[in-house]
């Protein structure tokens, strides 16, 4: 009898050690799946290398005569100070921006599919920070796998920082 | 009871080392990624390839077509793979560029890629001298695609 009760004790201690570890176990899980979800952008080589080798792209747009073809990056410092400069089919600078940048989007493929990007160029210097130009193609919904890269361009008085961030569907 | 509690630690713990392990080689399977992402774009800054204007992920197309047929150079970067390729504005289909085609072609193949290798790629401006009134540089985007050898 005494040791039939030794054992159902042992057994209820079993149990309860069990549980406490379980419990201890899914509040673990929960922790570690929850910063997991976080909006956590992941800093990838490869897009800070596609946004710096774009900004050297050539356009059609020219500032003071035709030939004198202008570069992205030099279309996003007449983005940011709004400067007249003669594109195809009358667009001004953020416009052909928009439009190139969107193609060249569509046609980026990093390893996995793109459900959703997002391009912004944002003017920083000691004083000021002015967003000026945002592109986002796609939805962010069930995004579980973002990844973001950044160029510079010095203006000289400040720095125009672009980023880039996308959702990696799979 | 000892036993059977060492039992349940045991696969406690078990179960928590399988799980950092996973972490771990996801993690390291991305820094590994980056590394060759990188590696890949010093590429673009040495000589053999480099723009004049030291841009430093600027390929100098001009270049490129000339070492393109050169021997020596299927065999100086000790790769199993090595190819240029333009990604934008982007042909319909593979054109090998050779003297006769060139600029309107998008492939630069240096060393053919061999079977059983892995591919990693990084992008880069490829640049050309043109004219229209004046000589400037026409850049398109373009990808240094390597392939080496799977690790077994």
């Amino acid at each position: 009898m005494n040791k039939n009760k030794k054992s159902q004790s042992e057994t209820v201690g079993f149990v309860i050690i069990i549980l406490l570890v379980m419990i201890v176990g899914v509040i673990f899980l929960g922790i570690s799946l929850r910063n997991k979800h976080k909006d956590v952008v992941v800093i990838d080589a490869e897009l800070s290398n596609f946004l710096s080798a774009s900004l050297d792209y050539t356009t059609d747009c020219y500032k003071d005569h035709d030939g004198d073809f202008k570069n992205l990056r030099d279309l996003i410092n007449y983005c940011y100070s709004k400067a007249v400069i003669t594109c195809p089919d009358g667009k001004n600078a953020c416009q052909t921006l928009n439009e190139t940048y969107s193609e060249m989007l569509k046609k980026f493929r990093p390893a996995g599919t793109i459900s959703y990007s997002k391009l912004v160029f944002t003017y920083n210097d000691s004083i000021n920070e002015a967003k000026f130009f945002e592109l986002a193609i796609g939805t962010t919904s069930g995004c579980k796998n973002k990844r973001g890269g950044e160029s510079f361009i010095n203006t000289g008085v400040g720095d125009i920082i672009e980023k880039l961030e996308i959702c990696v569907a799979n | 009871m000892i036993i059977a509690l060492v039992i349940f630690f045991t696969l406690v713990l078990l179960f928590y080392l399988s799980f950092s392990m996973a972490r771990i080689k996801e993690t390291s399977d991305v820094l590994s990624r980056q590394k060759n992402v990188l590696l890949i774009a010093s590429l673009a800054g040495t000589p053999e390839f480099a723009c004049a204007e030291t841009e430093s992920l600027c390929v100098d197309a001009d270049k490129v077509l000339a070492l393109k047929n050169h021997p020596v150079y299927s065999t100086f970067w000790n790769v199993d793979g090595l190819k240029i390729e333009k990604v934008f504005p982007r042909l319909n289909k593979t054109i090998e560029c050779n003297a006769g085609n060139y600029p309107n072609c998008n492939t630069f193949t240096f060393v053919a890629n061999k079977s059983n290798t892995i591919a990693d790629s990084s992008y880069v401006s490829l640049c050309r001298k043109e004219f229209k009134n004046y000589p400037y540089d026409r850049c398109e985007l373009a990808k240094i695609i390597v392939w080496t050898q799977k690790l077994k």
